[in-house]
């Protein structure tokens, strides 16, 4: 009798991207020195946290991934992106409250993010939307949101610029 | 020569822009399009030497913008600037009649050595 060995049937998970692929990600678009460490405080969406939620759908437009900026990191990260002085991210810091160009470049960095889910084998996913602080939430992606696992809670400080956090959660 | 940046992000047409220079390529006339439709007018309109697009864009899509232009018999080299970067899309880019894809992020030497036989 030969032994039969389970192999794995259907696609691969959708991936937590490895902190060395968001870090290189952010020093791509950026062109900046960038420190990350896993294990921070989950980003809160909705209302006035003035997060940023890119959305991510696969194929059947079925949600399979968040990644959630805080005020700060959506400051800093669209403003490294487009050239514009870490002054104007720190105003926007301050007042909690982020610029349309802010929102616009950091909505870019989101549609890159879409990259670091498309693995061999796992399905492919793209950035369907961005939903800003003012927007309302969807029940189904607040509760993904909130989700404990499998997700991933980041400290990145971009240099010149300044320290914000990212939360990633896929199913 | 004249390129055509085809992308719905100003920003990313900004740095696309940006890293032709940085890459060395100076004193290029671009044109810009935020979709695949309106890249269709501008290549009719603007007759560019080399269209730098983006995948996923809303109205038309790079892919299809893409498809479009060879099926009215125009053969505008044209490469892709975007986040797809799995071989799968590479090879739908390649089928499709496409001279190369740079994948999000990018640097001016990625462009230099793309480019370099194109521009």
């Amino acid at each position: 009798m030969s032994l039969v060995l389970n192999r794995p049937t259907g696609p691969a998970p959708v991936p937590v991207p490895h902190l060395k692929a968001v870090k290189d990600l952010f020093e791509g678009l950026t062109g900046r020195d960038v420190e990350i460490a896993s294990g921070a405080d989950p980003v809160a969406v909705g209302g006035a946290s003035g997060s940023l939620v890119g959305l991510y759908v696969d194929a059947s437009m079925e949600t399979r991934a968040l990644v959630m900026f805080d005020v700060a990191l959506a400051a800093y990260s669209g403003a490294a992106l487009g050239l514009l002085p870490p002054g104007a991210a720190q105003d926007a810091v301050d007042a909690g409250a982020l610029t349309e160009t802010l929102v616009e470049n950091c909505s870019e960095v989101l549609n890159v993010f879409a990259s670091l889910f498309n693995v061999p084998n796992a399905p492919h996913l793209k950035l369907y939307s961005v939903i800003g602080p003012d927007d309302e939430l969807r029940a189904d992606v607040r509760e993904l949101a909130v989700r404990a696992a499998p997700r991933d809670d980041i400290a990145l400080e971009i240099a010149r610029y300044g320290r914000g956090r990212l939360s990633v959660v896929v199913r | 020569m004249k390129v055509l940046v085809c992308d719905d992000s100003r920003v990313m047409r900004q740095i696309v822009v940006r890293t032709l220079r940085q890459a060395g390529f100076e004193g290029l006339d671009i044109v810009e399009a935020t979709n695949g439709a309106e890249g269709l007018d501008v290549v009719a309109s603007e007759q560019p030497d080399l269209v730098l697009s983006d995948w996923n864009m809303p109205e038309l899509t790079g892919i299809d913008f893409l498809t479009h232009l060879r099926a009215r018999g125009d053969a505008t080299p044209f490469g892709f600037v975007t986040s797809e970067g799995s071989s799968e899309m590479r090879d739908r880019a390649a089928a499709a009649g496409a001279l190369f894809l740079i994948a999000k992020p990018f640097d001016a030497d990625t462009f230099a050595d793309t480019l370099a036989g194109v521009l």
